[in-house]
């Protein structure tokens, strides 16, 4: 009796608990259908962005030998296959997580607030912000990677991921013209030129680019609010911090800042830290050449500048064979900014304050003027994430011009250590492929 | 004298006053002794009770008891020891007189008598239940010197795996009940104290946040809340180790079941007992012979005087031939090389290797010395008994800044206000506070820089190393535990028990790089606050009847309820204007985190047992359970058990020659909860700038339900020839369903990265078996001999569409250690590879667990206990991250030149792969880091102790005894395992596999320790 008395007692308190817990923190998925989620949405899309340029740039940037690896690898380091250029299905699996996510997210955002905003969709200035990270994350994907992935698709050209930037640009530009914000409507010009240049469409490209001045700017926002936020190349070359993990030693730039004092290519040496962070066979101890083109963890990077757009110029000149054209337009940059001087970078001859001095000797042939242009694409865009979409480019569209040594793979050239090389591998690519992960959880890539 | 101190003096002030009086009732007393038939010397332990009375005593160390203030009558008088038959006899009290009585107990079959608790709906005989179930009588074992209640488990139980964390103070240990059952949720066993249940996953690790991304910063080891209870505390701790046992507690309780019964009063007069540990720890050798230290020599604390050349051979001249040259770098094991770790064939970086002016002042980091002080009273006032007791620990850790302070009290009460209903109300506070050197994976930590060559510091120098040292890393752990129990017998057929429990843990944990840290000029500081609760309401009634003659019956009902709240707040500061004792507002950047998690699990069980003849046993269970962890669309959640016990022996047709012996077999099903937000689709706050913002987190699963793991086991439990030989065996077979999984998701399908599921299907099987034997039974010699064996085969069934991967694969354990496999390891020839290979299982599949106790005259007593674990494989997660990022890795030796230099002679084919780098010719090697995957097998000598009872050779004292022990201090392993330790665990002993990062070694210790009754 007591006994049953005592399973009656329990028994009913616990069948009539809901077992209900509202844990704070993470915010549930219905909370994000209402207007007041929109600016949130967003921001989610936009940071989803700079984290997917977070490592994947910096990797990027090794294998085209914008910075050598000096330093650990994984985070905010260069990982030991693109410190030798080779972006295979086996290493990239970050990169295109992240990649392929702020595709997703912002593609989610765009198709959110269509559906909650009806009409007013066409004006929103968060719908078409929404449009415009989508267009960059795709112009990302496309440039980045060799091939592209939608929604758990099949495997697609890259051009799809341009294609998809295009249109998106395009939906940008309409709801922001229909807002009139000039900005964000030269945003979404800069980006759909760069895309379209990438398209093979000209015509579209040098439309866009004429409406853009050259001062404008459009960037990655980086912050100083939390270290993931901080601008990855600052991250990655911490003062006295442990990720000393690339150096302009053995790069194209290491000589031509010290030769020209370029404010655009800057780099330093720090007293008492004098190697990068980790050892690089054959080398040993890199020594660290501190990249200061950013120096705070908020500091910016460009998108799409007036300045690339004029570079987009240049470059269709000489496609079409007018490299004096092409040569005024890019000597034209160069002469607009002046050198700088870093203590302890031997800047010989150069005066700080002066402007920089046209390329010498002046290219007097397209393929000459070609070479000259894809370094000043390499100074313009240093250190942006763009130097393996760009070269790819060209090497599609038969660009003109060659590289420099550091950035051809080689397993003799003499540069700072004989018989080293470059240290790019002979299979190095100029895209990263698309995740090993990718494809063996989709079903719809064999 | 410190606070703590005077706190426990003064409790044992109050205990005085109110305890003497008892000594000095009117009325006889009895004194007497308990030893063993056959000769076989004195027994502690023994409870004495006056039938009738509140009185008694328990017997000391010599057999002896004492009890006074007997009412003048006739009385009967018990003695009760477990492991032994009672033995009662019929003595007269006089007033003022005092009498005396012998008692010699014969030991009987205990795993018949003995009663047991855990997973039981009451207090049950052992002979009625049809499952394994582990009892230590640990007041037997604390002569042996255990600083740890993780310690004092390790080696001790078949099943039972407790693996050592690395070498730094204050490290946790992993433990396993019978192998690994789940991929993704815990599989730490559950843990209660006198009934309240504490936290058994580790406490959160002293790092920043996830979200600033430093995560390595920290000594990267984690605290265990089992660590929070003092050894000397304990009077018995049951295990029960899967699902056919664990059923009654339900949803949380498929990884095991440890409960801990801490000491009670008995009647009498107060007992006293003081401990005094004193000892020190040490690491033997853990590196290649030509740099058997790792380089970390200079900085490690060591056995004291000649004692440091014996357990730690070669370390001092090491540390101190390491720099001869103030102005180099130590000598860095790459030939030619004498700057810095550099192996450069160049110029162009020698040239700029550092100057180095720091002048050379070397000192030595001193020995690592450990003691303990440790006082309890205990004994019984008229109704109440207590138990109350205070320790304080002070020690040094093996690296500079490991050092450590504990303090506990305890106050334990039962009250019998009635001769049927009875209170308990146990209570222990501790405090735990540890500083920590950083290693483990912390770039800017001592391990990673001395095993790298001071990669990340410019160079491995001792002025560069040194400044290491200038970070905190400060832990502070307080924990109250409470439990109260209310039983309550209507005559034998109805008992009614009510407990409630509190453990509460209030963590600090705070790392500090100050102003003018060399490496971070400018500072940082985190702060991480932890508030663990767990709250536990349990109530069982059980009703035993008579239904035939020979038939019995007995029927429990009863309720669990447990609430779980962890509260989280962080901070990460950094950039300080200036020196001084920052806080977290002194930084120009400074940000929060918080988390709180609660989760509610509450249930109800029925249970029947019914027994025929009293030998045979059928029981049957059911408990039913709901969790807030659980997804919407699943409701309550029942795990049926069903269990027989057969005493076979007790038949009249088995023959007395085959000894006792009692069959049983059980099948039962428990289950692990999914994690609080698992089933729910959910998106994290982030940030653009000042913007906040949206990321995915979880997709969610509204169908998500608990791991359901049904175990089916059976054995036997005899012994033979007056239980001089013992065995248990058991074989367990464990079926997980609805295994929660990761479904990986593509990338292009958004961020969620994977989605929990109840998809996969676990096999974990194997078998148990316990031998002991009574070799040499005589009056002044004794020599017991045991031997556990374990096997345990783990393997994944099936995980529906999820394709196999890394370390989940159908038919591999759970989970696989995968990797590059290097076929011809040993050969002098290139490594012929195979990629993507499963090696076999993380955790060991073959456990053999040796023991001795040899009693001389005198009652010295020489125990060791050993343990063997192999069949299992760990990926060196240290040297790969190493070799990622340096060829100056102490393993590879010179290894790396001569093969760039073409000079191969010699070198077996797995230092080929691992310390390849370049090719003759510079040609580039990407390295592979799924190479570095080891055989774990190895051996130690858990514990090796001599006893010497002392006597009265302490002034007023019962009995004394002394005793030596050495922890782990014997090693062997496998000629696969080249670095460090197998039994490392990766940043927290709660992550499902073991892994060695770039720590220190678990240390060995030793250990003198006197123990005095009063």
């Amino acid at each position: 009796m007591a006994a049953g008395v005592a399973l009656l007692a329990l028994v009913l308190p616990i069948t009539a608990c809901s077992f209900e817990v509202t844990n704070p923190g993470p915010v549930q998925d219905k909370f994000l259908d209402g207007p007041l989620a929109f600016d949130g949405i967003v921001a989610g899309a936009k940071r989803a962005l700079l984290d997917a340029h977070f490592d994947t740039d910096r990797n990027g940037a090794s294998g085209a030998r914008e910075i050598f690896p000096a330093g650990n690898v994984g985070n905010k380091g260069v990982d030991n296959s693109p410190r030798v250029g080779i972006y295979d299905m086996t290493v990239t699996n970050g990169y295109w997580s992240s990649s392929s996510g702020a595709r997703w997210l912002s593609e989610n955002a765009v198709a959110r607030l269509k559906a909650s905003l009806g009409a007013a969709y066409a004006t929103n200035i968060n719908a078409g912000t929404a449009n415009l990270v989508a267009a960059y994350a795709n112009r990302h994907l496309g440039e980045t990677f060799c091939e592209t992935v939608i929604d758990g698709g099949p495997l697609l050209p890259f051009t799809e991921s341009l294609n998809r930037a295009d249109t998106l640009f395009t939906n940008a530009l309409a709801i922001f013209t229909a807002a009139n914000n000039a900005n964000l409507r030269n945003a979404a010009l800069a980006g759909r030129a760069s895309v379209r240049a990438n398209l093979n469409n000209w015509a579209g490209a040098m439309a866009d680019a004429a409406l853009i001045p050259t001062t404008f700017r459009y960037v990655l926002e980086y912050f100083n609010l939390e270290d993931l936020q901080f601008n990855s190349w600052v991250s990655a070359s911490g003062y006295f911090g442990p990720f000393r993990t690339m150096s302009a030693w053995n790069t194209f730039y290491e000589s031509y800042f010290q030769a020209t004092g370029d404010p655009r290519t800057p780099w330093e040496t720090v007293t008492g830290v004098p190697f990068g962070s980790a050892q690089v066979a054959p080398y040993g101890n890199i020594p660290w050449y501190r990249q200061r083109k950013y120096t705070t963890g908020d500091d910016d990077q460009a998108l799409s500048t007036g300045r690339e757009m004029r570079l987009l110029e240049a470059e269709y000149r000489l496609l079409q064979g007018n490299f004096a054209a092409a040569m005024t337009i890019i000597n034209g940059l160069r002469t607009s900014i002046n050198a700088i001087v870093i203590p302890g970078v031997t800047n010989a001859g150069v005066v700080a304050g002066t402007p920089l001095q046209p390329w010498t000797p002046a290219p007097t042939n397209v393929v000459e003027a070609g070479t000259a242009y894809k370094k000043e694409s390499g100074i313009e865009l240093w250190l942006e994430g763009r130097r393996l979409g760009a070269r790819s480019r060209w090497a599609r569209q038969a660009l003109p011009g060659t590289l420099t040594v550091w950035e051809v793979p080689s397993t003799t050239a003499p540069l700072h250590i004989r018989g080293a090389g470059t240290l790019l591998s002979l299979n190095s690519t100029l895209c990263m492929a698309v995740g090993k992960t990718e494809r063996d959880l989709n079903e719809n890539i064999p | 004298m410190t606070r703590p101190r005077l706190v426990t003096i003064a409790l044992f002030g109050l205990l005085l006053g109110g305890a003497w009086p008892a000594a000095a009732q009117q009325g006889g007393t009895v004194t007497g002794r308990v030893t063993t038939t056959g000769g076989g010397g004195p027994l502690g332990g023994a409870e004495v009770s006056v039938a009738g009375t509140r009185l008694g005593a328990v017997s000391t160390d010599s057999g002896r008891f004492q009890i006074v203030g007997i009412p003048v009558g006739t009385y009967q008088l018990t003695a009760r020891r477990l492991g032994y038959a009672p033995v009662t006899h019929s003595i007269t009290v006089r007033s003022g007189e005092s009498q005396m009585a012998t008692f010699e107990l014969e030991a009987v079959a205990l795993r018949m008598e003995g009663i047991v608790v855990t997973g039981e709906a009451g207090a049950t005989r052992r002979r009625e239940i049809g499952s394994t179930i582990t009892q230590l009588r640990v007041a037997d074992l604390v002569k042996e010197p255990t600083k740890s209640v993780e310690g004092l488990l390790q080696g001790r139980a078949t099943g039972l795996v407790i693996a050592e964390n690395a070498g730094a103070i204050g490290g946790g240990s992993q433990i396993r009940l019978r192998g690994n059952g789940s991929y993704t949720m815990s599989n730490m066993p559950l843990i209660y104290v006198d009934g309240a249940r504490i936290r058994s996953d580790a406490y959160p690790r002293n790092n920043p946040n996830s979200s600033v991304d430093f995560t390595g910063r920290s000594a990267n080891v984690t605290a265990s809340p089992l660590n929070d209870i003092n050894p000397n505390d304990i009077e018995r701790i049951e295990v029960i180790k899967g699902a056919a046992a664990t059923a009654l507690y339900g949803t949380e309780a498929a990884g095991g079941v440890i409960q801990i019964f801490t000491k009670r009063g008995k009647p009498g007069t107060t007992k006293w007992s003081l401990r005094v540990d004193q000892g020190f720890r040490y690491n033997a050798p853990f590196g290649p012979d030509s740099d058997p230290y790792m380089r970390m020599d200079p900085w490690m604390r060591h056995a004291p005087g000649f004692l440091s050349g014996i357990f730690s051979p070669g370390l001092e001249k090491t540390a101190k031939a390491r720099f001869t040259d103030p102005n180099q770098c130590a000598p860095s094991k790459v030939p030619g090389s004498t700057a810095c770790p550099n192996f450069a064939t160049g110029t162009s970086n020698l040239a700029l290797a550092p100057n180095l002016a720091t002048p050379l002042t070397y000192s030595d980091p001193g020995t690592a010395l450990n003691s303990s002080y440790f006082l309890s009273a205990s004994g019984g006032i008229s109704d109440i008994n207590y138990f109350l007791s205070g320790s304080t620990e002070n020690n040094l850790g093996i690296l500079p800044n490991d050092d450590q302070k504990k303090y506990s009290v305890r106050g334990n009460f039962a009250f019998d206000p009635r001769t049927n209903f009875r209170v308990d109300w146990n209570t222990s506070l501790s405090q735990d506070n540890h500083n920590q050197t950083r290693q483990g994976g912390d770039v800017q930590g001592m391990t990673s820089n001395a095993y790298r060559g001071g990669t990340y510091i410019s160079g491995y120098t001792y002025d560069n190393m040194n400044a290491l040292l200038n970070q905190t890393t400060e832990n502070s752990i307080g924990n109250v535990t409470s439990s109260l129990t209310l039983s309550h017998k209507l005559g034998e057929k109805l008992t009614n028990k009510f407990s409630m429990g509190l453990s509460r843990s209030a963590v600090e944990l705070r790392g500090l790089r100050p102003f003018g840290f060399r490496y971070q000029a400018a500072g940082a500081l985190t702060q991480k606050t932890f508030l663990g609760e767990v709250y536990t309401a349990d109530y069982s009634s059980t009703f035993k009847v008579k239904l035939f003659s020979r038939v019995g019956a007995s029927f429990s009902l009863g309720g669990q309820a447990v609430d779980k709240r962890d509260k989280t707040i962080e901070g990460f500061s950094q950039n300080f204007p200036g020196p001084g004792q920052p806080t977290m507002e002194s930084g120009g950047f400074a940000t929060a985190f918080e988390e709180r998690i609660r989760v509610i699990n509450a249930g109800f069980f029925g249970q029947s047992r019914f027994d025929v003849g009293d030998r045979l046993f059928v029981t049957l269970g059911l408990r039913v359970d709901g969790n807030s962890a659980f997804g919407q669309s699943l409701g309550l959640q029942p795990y049926p058990k069903l269990s027989a016990s057969y005493v076979i022996s007790d038949e009249s047709f088995w023959p007395r020659a085959f000894g006792s012996m009692k069959l049983r077999g059980a099948v039962g099903e428990a289950g692990r909860a999914p994690g609080a937000f698992d089933a729910v689709r959910t998106w994290n706050p982030s940030r653009y700038g000042s913007a906040p913002g949206f990321l995915p987190r979880n997709l969610g699963n509204d169908s998500l339900g608990p791991e359901r793991t049904r175990e089916v086991e059976f054995g036997f439990e005899a012994s033979w020839w007056s239980d001089r030989l013992t065995a248990d065996f058991t074989f367990y077979n464990q079926r997980v369903t609805d295994a929660l999984l990761p479904i990986n998701l593509p990338a292009s399908q958004g961020g969620w990265g994977s989605q929990l599921t109840n998809v996969g299907v676990v096999q974990n099987r194997g078998m148990e078996l316990q031998l002991n034997a009574d070799v040499l039974r005589g009056t002044r010699l004794g020599w017991d001999v045991g031997l556990g064996i374990t096997t345990n085969k783990n393997k994944l069934i099936d995980q529906g569409t999820r394709p196999n991967q890394t370390d989940l694969r159908v038919g591999f354990p759970v989970p696989a250690v995968w990797g590059t496999m290097i076929l011809n390891r040993r050969e002098v020839a290139d490594p012929v590879r195979v990629l993507d290979t499963v090696f076999g299982a993380n955790q060991p599949t073959l456990i053999i667990q040796p023991s001795m106790s040899l009693r001389l005259p005198g009652g010295v007593t020489i125990s060791g206990r050993g343990e063997y674990q192999g069949g299992f494989f760990v990926r060196d997660g240290g040297w790969s991250a190493g070799a990622a990022r340096t060829e100056a890795w102490p393993t590879c030796e010179d290894y790396p030149a001569r093969i760039r230099a073409g000079d191969v002679a010699g070198i077996e084919a797995r230092f080929r792969a691992f310390c390849s780098y370049t090719l003759p010719g510079n040609v580039a090697v990407a390295i592979d880091g799924n190479q570095w995957v080891f055989d774990g097998t190895f051996f130690k000598m858990r514990d090796i102790t001599i006893t010497i009872p002392v006597g009265n050779l302490v002034p007023l004292s019962n009995s004394a005894t002394f005793s030596l022990s050495a922890r782990n201090a014997i090693r062997w392993v496998n000629s696969d395992w080249l670095e460090l330790d197998p039994e490392m665990i990766g940043r927290s002993q709660s992550e499902n596999t073991r892994g060695v990062s770039e720590s220190m070694p678990p240390s060995a210790s030793v250990v003198v320790s006197m123990q005095i009754s009063f």
